[in-house]
């Protein structure tokens, strides 16, 4: 957020419908300034006048009136204008909503709760992001539900959350901060945040069910409660799914009581879905020239930085703290690496603490304290928070722990998975 | 800011529109000229204007849209062109003979007029549509039969027939009308009624004819049945059944709410200048012979109807033919003296036509027993006449399935008459209510000329620092804006303040039970939310002044963070001194009994009692001389440390 002093060199026109689509790499950055007209970044519109700094990012900047739009002479590793785009399309997608959400609010009803599917890299979390983001500037307050590990919106990868979309995103960390962040410049998101550990569903399916359907217990109970957010929806992002996740996906809906089923570019997961729609609204909408692949470093690159956000702050600059903990307080708990499904029900087994298993994993902590607690108390846990181990010391049966809060780290129940990092 | 004020300013001229003014007229003409940017918002103001006023003014707010389409034109004649015909019938319906007749007059001249690239001055269609609609309501009605309806009838009811085996998926609402059309015959067979009354049965027919021998309205986006939009005219003009679709907004809604579209004294001319003899159009007003008429069929049906009616009610056997208003402190007497309440009663009757299926044997029974009892249960204050459309929609499609009560209903709604929101508020309700949600496949690939102002129209301040858009329509949404601007403010403060010289450090996340008691709306955006938030819908901002209960901390400890030199501190009111102490619990050196709260720049140490007290009586100063609270103190939100359970 803070007024950069980067030179300003390039202006162009958008003209209406019109989007202008560009990739940052993380080496580089770009500041972009509207000058005149209505510009937004998925469905976020940018303030006027402003200057906006993007970095390792890829976006699309569409106007649906014209704008004039400045930019600094970064080094784009891509930039180009396109005037087709599928935003009338998912507009009136939001108006739809929208006009569901007028009803339920009229009729102090349910509101629609929405499920985003497709393939890999067709705008899924790009979609979602614009239907929050639209419902947010029409005063409804949408849960948005992310079921993609891989993302960790609002907390970091390997988590599933839930947030209600009280406020405007921040376009320039995606996502925006969380209330966890303190003071910053934008209002924050709190959100509700369950722990997987893996990047994709399949690599632990049982986990990855239990855990959503646990989100969606508590995210059903907030809207039972919460009026306003029971009454804007759900919006729900999922990872790649296709036709052959039937049974995942099945889950999912019954699970969150999804109402409508919007499936991006995959007509024969949009017919399979039809066909099973059973009351539902099944809806296909066009994928958005604008996707690109995402090459696995990309990703990567997106997840450090995640992480790293989480311990140090983005926008607002945090300070973590390191503190010692012994290896007999600290009680980790993981899913299995190898089970029999059939005859192993259990989700999270006890890791033997280690160099081996510890080193440079990302913990999540739960609201469980360690001592008495069980492995199932792991898993019913909403997520505390996240540390990070950086050394384990087997010698001295020592862990460096890197925490988010001032203090040393609670002696809680600890959760991992295969998410890694290093500084 | 100068944008909002001239809508404002233009809002308030149009309500001195009250007399045939042809300078005001033309003055408002010249601004809307001048001010094309805020062309949507001038449109949303002169058709909010000719919707609300008082019948006996519509005609001028009228003249003014003409004067601004003949003299201005583009983009105003676009913009009202989408909902001329909606625009014109509706009002049409709700005013005098005479006027009537200059409203026709004044459509003849839209008729001939044409822009200065030789189109039309509205979309054709819709023109086509209006013309349309004059004939009818201006057709004789003389040689009606009852004969000639029955026969028609009977025609109809082997096309619906036909239709149901066409169209198994609209096998309900085909039946249900098949059942209606059954009622209505036999209405007509045992019962006398008056020509009037037949007339209007004879429209609605015409009317589902024509309805039921397009194709199923599910096979073609409902979206158009308002008649197209400029450069998207696909089923606009050459498709005779979208004419006897509802009128758009005068969907019937079932007598059983204040809702109904008719309960407005206002929009009534005087009941005598309705009752010339059979000069109305036919299908305008009830009349006092269909009053009795009807009337007298109840009378004979009385003691079958009597079940669901008052026993006690008294009839004069006379009904006179200038009849008062009602005056009568029986309120079930009320109805069948005042022949304005008889409306809902002939609208549940026609009703019929689209009511569910039900277990009576007799329908013919149960619709007049309907007829009474809503008669009954609604009796307006004073004699409303019902609009045309409201009898119109009664064939009309009605909404299946989804029991969503916007289904079905393509164009603007009639504005609720109780609501006193700001025309562009009112606006926002009624696009959002306009929008097809029974087809929602359809509506997502139509391109809606209503997004922009839906998203953006109505929200015509935006703020500088983070692009959130408010709407201006009223001081409470002003006063969001503004407790918006206040908040970056603060913020942006505090992180000038804190500017290098405190490390903000994370919070936890809340456990499960926390995160379903949170709301974010009174935590987060520092709104209280009122009581009658369900009808409203609208947030309420925190009063100005802070609560002392807000403010305090909730905890009485400080921790003692690495950053600090000295294990001693002193308060900052007493100047005593506070030592730092271990805390087993949380493992940290703590002050005890403390606060730390941001003041002028910096993080000042308290005794919680010496805080506490302070505020509190700065809270006091602050009612008493009836300004803010000092800032420093109250303002500052003191910075919560969420420690571990």
């Amino acid at each position: 957020m803070s007024e950069q002093a980067t030179e300003i060199k390039g202006s162009f026109t958008l003209k209406a419908g019109e989007e202008w689509r560009v990739e940052v790499s993380f080496e580089n950055k770009v500041v972009i300034k509207v000058t005149d007209g209505i510009a937004e970044v998925f469905g976020t519109e940018l303030a006027n006048n402003r200057t906006y700094t993007f970095t390792g990012t890829k976006i699309s900047v569409y106007s649906p009136t014209g704008a004039t739009i400045l930019h600094s002479s970064g080094a784009l590793a891509s930039d180009y204008v396109s005037d087709e785009t599928a935003m009338p399309q998912y507009t009136n997608l939001h108006l739809y909503l929208h006009a569901m959400r007028d009803a339920a609010r009229r009729n102090t009803a349910r509101g629609p709760r929405v499920l985003v599917l497709g393939n890999r890299d067709t705008g899924k979390t790009s979609l979602a992001n614009i239907l929050c983001a639209y419902a947010n500037k029409m005063s409804h307050q949408p849960l948005f539900v992310n079921l993609d590990p891989k993302e960790g919106a609002f907390a970091v990868p390997g988590a599933l959350s839930a947030t209600p979309i009280s406020d405007i995103f921040d376009v320039e960390t995606y996502w925006g901060d969380t209330i966890t962040s303190n003071i910053t410049q934008l209002h924050t998101k709190q959100p509700v945040v369950k722990w997987y550990g893996f990047e994709k569903p399949g690599e632990n399916l049982d986990l990855y069910k239990y855990q959503a359907a646990k989100l969606s217990v508590v995210a059903n109970l907030r809207a039972e409660q919460d009026e306003i957010v029971q009454q804007s929806g759900y919006v729900i992002d999922t990872p790649a799914l296709g036709a052959n996740d039937a049974a995942l996906i099945a889950d999912i809906i019954a699970d969150f009581e999804v109402d409508v089923v919007v499936v991006i570019g995959n007509e024969r997961l949009f017919v399979e879905m039809a066909k099973k729609a059973n009351g539902k609204t099944v809806l296909k909408v066009a994928k958005s020239g604008g996707c690109v692949d995402r090459e696995d470093v990309f990703i990567r690159a997106i997840q450090h930085r995640a992480i790293k956000e989480y311990f140090y702050g983005g926008s607002t600059v945090l300070a973590p703290y390191t503190s010692v903990i012994d290896y007999n307080d600290m009680v980790v708990y993981m899913a299995p690496e190898e089970r029999d499904t059939d005859t192993d029900a259990r989700l999270l087994v006890r890791v033997k603490n280690g160099a081996a298993t510890l080193q440079n994993t990302v913990v999540a902590v739960s609201h469980v304290a360690a001592s008495g607690g069980s492995a199932q108390d792991a898993l019913d846990s909403a997520v505390m928070g996240f540390a990070y181990i950086s050394d384990a010391d087997d010698t001295k049966q020592k862990l460096k722990v890197l925490g988010p809060v001032p203090g040393r780290l609670p002696l809680h129940l600890c959760l991992i998975g295969t998410i890694r990092y290093h500084e | 800011m100068p944008e909002d004020l001239l809508i404002t300013d233009y809002t308030q001229s149009l309500e001195e529109l009250t007399f045939n003014s042809a300078p005001l007229i033309k003055t408002l003409s010249v601004i809307a000229g001048e001010s094309v940017s805020l062309a949507s918002e001038i449109a949303l103001a002169v058709q909010f204007r000719i919707n609300k006023c008082p019948p006996t003014q519509k005609l001028f707010a009228f003249y003014l849209l003409d004067s601004i389409c003949k003299n201005v034109g583009n983009p105003y004649n676009i913009l009202f062109g989408t909902s001329i015909y909606d625009l014109f019938t509706r009002n049409y319906t709700l005013v005098s003979d005479q006027v009537r007749q200059k409203l026709i007059n004044l459509f003849t001249t839209w008729r001939d007029t044409k822009t200065a690239t030789g189109s039309p001055l509205f979309p054709q269609d819709q023109l086509d549509r209006i013309e349309e609609f004059l004939l009818r309501a201006t057709r004789s009605t003389t040689e009606l039969s009852k004969e000639s309806l029955i026969a028609e009838i009977e025609q109809l009811i082997p096309l619906v027939t036909k239709k149901m085996a066409v169209l198994p998926h609209m096998m309900d609402k085909l039946r249900t009308q098949l059942e209606g059309l059954n009622d209505i015959k036999k209405l007509l067979a045992s019962t006398k009624l008056p020509v009037k009354t037949l007339a209007q049965i004879k429209d609605k027919l015409g009317g589902f004819k024509k309805e039921i021998e397009t194709p199923a309205p599910g096979q073609q986006p409902q979206w158009h049945t308002n008649g197209g939009y400029p450069g998207n005219p696909v089923n606009g003009s050459n498709n005779p059944g979208q004419f006897s679709a509802p009128a758009p907004g005068t969907r019937f809604q079932a007598p059983s709410g204040n809702q109904l579209p008719i309960s407005n004294s206002q929009v009534n001319p005087p009941i005598g200048n309705q009752l010339p003899g059979g000069q109305l159009p036919a299908n305008a007003v009830m009349t006092p012979e269909m009053l009795k008429a009807m009337y007298e069929h109840f009378q004979k049906l009385q003691p079958q109807a009597s079940s669901i009616t008052n026993p006690n009610l008294k009839v004069p056997a006379n009904i006179p033919s200038n009849i008062p208003n009602a005056t009568n402190t029986n309120p079930m007497s009320v109805p069948l003296e005042n022949p304005s309440s008889m409306n809902p009663g002939m609208m549940a009757m026609l009703s019929g036509l689209v009511k569910p299926p039900g277990p009576s044997s007799d329908r013919t029974k149960d619709v007049l027993a309907k007829l009474f009892q809503s008669g009954l249960v609604n009796p307006p204050k004073s004699a409303p006449v019902p609009p045309l459309s409201v009898l119109q929609s009664l064939l009309a499609p009605k909404s299946e399935g989804n029991g969503n009560p916007l289904a079905g209903l393509a164009g603007i709604k009639l504005p609720s008459l109780s609501s006193n929101t700001t025309p562009l508020c009112t606006n926002e309700a009624e696009l959002t209510q306009a929008i097809d949600t029974a087809n929602p496949a359809a509506f997502i690939n139509e391109p809606s000329p209503y997004f922009q102002n839906l998203l953006y129209g109505n929200r015509s301040k935006k703020c500088g620092t983070c692009g959130k858009r408010f709407s201006t329509a009223s001081n409470v949404e002003m006063s969001y804006y503004e407790a918006h601007l206040d908040w970056h403010f603060r913020v942006s403060k505090k992180v000038l303040e804190n500017n290098g010289k405190i490390i903000q450090n994370r919070v936890w996340f809340l456990d499960d039970l926390e995160w379903v008691a949170f709301r974010d709306r009174e935590e987060i955006l520092e709104f209280s939310v009122s009581s009658n938030r369900a009808n409203s819908g609208i947030m309420e901002p925190l009063p100005t002044q802070a609560t002392p209960e807000v403010a305090l901390p909730k905890q009485t400890y400080v921790v003692i963070g690495s950053s600090a030199d000295t294990n001693t501190t002193s308060c900052y009111i007493c100047k005593e001194a506070i030592t730092g102490v271990y805390n087993d619990d949380i493992g940290e050196w703590i002050w005890p009994n403390a606060v730390q709260v941001k003041q002028a720049g910096q993080l000042r140490t308290f005794h919680y009692s010496c805080y506490e007290e302070t505020l509190r009586n700065q809270t006091l100063i602050g009612m008493e001389s009836g300004k803010r609270p000092a800032e420093g103190v109250l303002n500052e939100k003191v910075k919560r440390e969420r420690l571990e359970n």
